[in-house]
């Protein structure tokens, strides 16, 4: 494998953790306002 | 630095309330979403007299009643509960002075909340016209607030708003005497016997009131069961006290009795404000023949502007892109890295963008017949047709805007307030044939249906075809939400209570503030979901690359420039090898290899791997999957939608000889897209508005499952 594809996948690799960390802090946010996680189907569990 | 000042701005919906908001802020805005729900946060700073403030735009309500999250947000912003924002300084109320009445309750509500409360008198010029007008002064002594008369999609009276705004911070505030001092007591009692940390007051007194309200759930939840025995003893308490059956009915007859007091001492006479407004143009579009006749060439009129405003813009964008793209491919060296920036991200952001202009005229178009008062005539119309499906009139407008693009479309379906309703909404917009599906079927119709002709040539198959796809998308549509509802969401539905806001010319600046930023939303949101998918996409069908195949075609093309005679005979030769070797390279690259896997489960539908592989990458984007057929078939993008992508598609060959794309074959596929939910953008936006991602696998999963079996019978019966 070249210095390019290695690049490539570096770049690639990146991106998809730059993705996956959004969501995850995203996720964490959510937690962290407790009542405003809440999803549409969780609260019509709870009725 | 001392923090500014910040002012709520709340109102009644179709008062002018975001209107008055730009107006103050200008382009000193800023938009997001309130944690946790999908209620657009709009926050701004505008310049008094004296000193810049912070405003906040609250949604549209028509009360502080909350029936779900969104709806309580007003009170969690006015309260100072709300993520990220401060309790505000004071409230701006904004009111229809053609439609007081409704106005005044929710300011009767929001005086009780212990923050000082201005009224925008807002519509002044209408309010003249109908010869309802309204003496500020005395109002302003009845309700004991400040009051400024404004016109402010003309800008009238905004000067004498900011003056006002100046005062309400500098002034004292009095709380008003509670119009339900019961309720008061009941809470502050309750708040004594909760074990869990009580919520504040106004909250309390919300759970208390509204039944099955946003604030009891809450409740609930931090409180247990305790809780709610006790939320059941206090209602029952205060119910015999009072002598009332419901306390909701209580609260509104007696916050009426307050508004009519106010109003009549305030010199209003006659039936309430706004009750005979109906002209020459209600009746056209309100009657019973002609409004849907007016409905149906208002809404004509826009899917034909759109198609044919967007086109050249849509076309100018695509040429741009490709034309970077070949600039970049012949200025960057060959390599996987020049492959990442022009076939992964620059192709990525491409097919997002080349959407904009769609999105731009749609919203504008909509925004205008929304901002004019004809989407609330027309959403009432459709109303008795969608209760069919377990829908509601507000649901119009989103599976409207399906027919451009499903992102937006799920976006806008925030204005249905009913939860079950809004998600049988998001499960059906996906189904309605958005404008992504179009070069799919283009591609299809015009390469493997024949010709032909009926009714002296009036009538031809090829558009009888597409238009039997876009029936099939609404039926599907149709379909799905009413399973969605009697299945997966069963319950009454909601009433369809809407105002009819009176015919007006809608403001250009306001407008286009308002298009900026849902083009900003589109942009951001779905651009950022669907670049990195096709980066990821780029990856599985570019690693690995194998040696061997790109020795074989070194050697080939070495053989082929010592042959050839003729150096433009030599460039298409070298081209068409390259194309070759990039279908080997993806043959053999991951997403070939999952291809090659998948091929058993597409083969009921009489798909070969080729295609099978093209309709998974094609999964970023519908469109996606022509650019990938088109190097699958080993032609270069250059040839999208040609007839050597067609001629091509008709030579590909089963090993023993048979070719792939039959009549029969060419159709299940059309059935399956018509179906199939192939567009990571709308998973996403499902994922993202439904605030859960079992939302999204479950409609993708349901949705593709359909689409294979709808595919597969097509294919079995035409074949």
């Amino acid at each position: 494998m070249g210095v390019q594809e290695v690049l490539a996948l570096l770049i690639v690799a990146l991106i998809a953790g730059a993705f996956i960390f959004r969501r995850i802090r995203a996720r964490r946010r959510r937690k962290q306002t407790g009542e405003a996680s809440v999803s549409p189907d969780e609260i019509g569990r709870r009725r | 630095m001392p923090r500014r000042p910040l002012i709520a701005v709340l109102g009644c919906p179709n008062t002018g309330k975001s209107t008055v908001f730009n107006r103050l802020t200008g382009l000193r805005q800023r938009t997001g979403n309130y944690p946790g729900v999908t209620v657009e946060k709009i926050m701004g700073i505008a310049r008094l007299e004296k000193r810049d403030v912070e405003l906040v735009d609250l949604p549209g309500t028509y009360s502080l009643a909350a029936d779900g999250p969104e709806s309580g947000i007003t009170l969690d912003v006015v309260l100072g509960m709300a993520e990220g924002i401060p309790k505000p300084d004071a409230l701006l109320l904004v009111a229809d002075a053609t439609n007081l009445r409704r106005s005044l309750y929710l300011f009767s509500q929001a005086r009780e909340l212990g923050l000082p409360v201005a009224v925008a008198l807002n519509m002044q010029d209408v309010a003249e016209r109908q010869g309802e007008m309204l003496d500020p002064v005395a109002l302003a002594r009845q309700l004991a607030a400040l009051v400024a008369p404004i016109t402010a999609n003309r800008g009238k009276g905004i000067q004498g708003l900011r003056s006002v705004l100046e005062r309400l911070l500098a002034g004292t505030h009095v709380t008003a005497v509670p119009v339900m001092p019961e309720v008061r007591e009941a809470a502050a009692q309750m708040r004594t016997d909760l074990d869990a940390p009580a919520p504040e007051a106004p909250c309390l007194e919300r759970a208390i009131i509204d039944t099955g309200g946003e604030f009891e759930r809450r409740l609930i939840v931090a409180g247990g069961d305790k809780a709610g025995r006790l939320l059941e003893t206090t209602r029952r308490r205060l119910r015999t006290q009072l002598g009332e059956a419901s306390l909701q009915s209580c609260e509104a007859r007696r916050r009426y009795r307050e508004v009519d007091r106010w109003l009549g001492q305030a010199g209003a006479t006659g039936p309430p404000a706004g009750m005979a407004r109906a002209g020459w143009l209600e009746r056209l579009v309100s009657h019973p023949v002609s409004g849907p006749i007016v409905f149906l060439a208002v809404m004509s009129a826009v899917f034909q502007a759109v198609f044919a405003w967007a086109t050249p813009l849509m076309d100018a964008i695509s040429a741009f892109f490709e034309g970077v793209g070949a600039l970049a491919l012949a200025t960057l060296p060959a390599g996987a890295l020049s492959s990442l920036l022009i076939d992964g991200l620059w192709s990525g952001v491409g097919a997002v963008v080349v959407f904009v202009p769609q999105i731009v005229f749609l919203f504008a178009l909509v925004l205008f017949l929304e901002d004019c008062g004809y989407m609330a005539r027309a959403s009432f119309l459709m109303d008795r047709l969608l209760r069919i499906c377990g829908l509601s009139g507000q649901s119009f407008i989103p599976l409207l805007s399906g027919f451009a693009c499903a992102v937006p479309a799920i976006m806008a379906t925030r204005v249905v307030g009913d939860r079950r309703a809004r998600l049988a909404t998001i499960v059906a917009i996906p189904l309605m044939t958005c404008s992504a599906r179009l070069p799919v079927y283009a591609l299809l119709i015009s390469g493997f249906v024949p010709p032909a002709y009926y009714l002296n040539g009036w009538i031809n198959l090829h558009g009888l075809i597409l238009l039997g796809l876009y029936v099939l998308g609404i039926a599907g549509g149709a379909v799905s939400a009413l399973l969605t509802r009697r299945i997966a969401l069963r319950g009454a539905g909601a009433s369809f209570f809407m105002e009819m806001p009176p015919f007006r010319w809608p403001n250009a600046r306001v407008l286009a503030l308002k298009l900026t930023a849902k083009v900003r939303v589109f942009l951001t949101r779905a651009g950022t979901v669907i670049a990195a998918a096709c980066v990821m996409i780029w990856a599985l069908g570019y690693f690995p690359r194998s040696d061997l195949i790109a020795n074989d075609f070194a050697d080939r093309r070495a053989e082929v420039a010592a042959l050839a005679q003729e150096p433009a005979d030599l460039h298409i030769q070298l081209r068409r090898l390259d194309a070759e070797e990039r279908a080997a390279q993806l043959e053999y690259s991951l997403l070939g290899r999952i291809g090659k896997t998948i091929e058993p489960v597409f083969r009921p539908l009489g798909w070969d791997w080729r295609v099978s592989a093209s309709v998974v990458a094609g999964f970023p984007a519908r469109e996606v999957v022509i650019g990938v057929m088109g190097t699958v078939y080993a032609l270069g993008s250059e040839a999208e939608g040609s007839v050597g992508l067609r001629e091509r598609l008709r030579a590909s060959r089963w090993p023993d000889g048979r070719p792939v794309f039959t009549l029969a074959m060419a159709l299940g596929l059309l059935v399956f897209y018509a179906f199939a939910l192939q567009c990571v953008s709308t998973v996403a936006v499902i994922g993202r508005e439904t605030n859960s991602w079992r939302w999204a696998a479950g409609a993708w999963i349901y949705m593709s499952g359909f689409a294979w079996l709808a595919g597969m019978l097509t294919y079995r019966l035409a074949g």
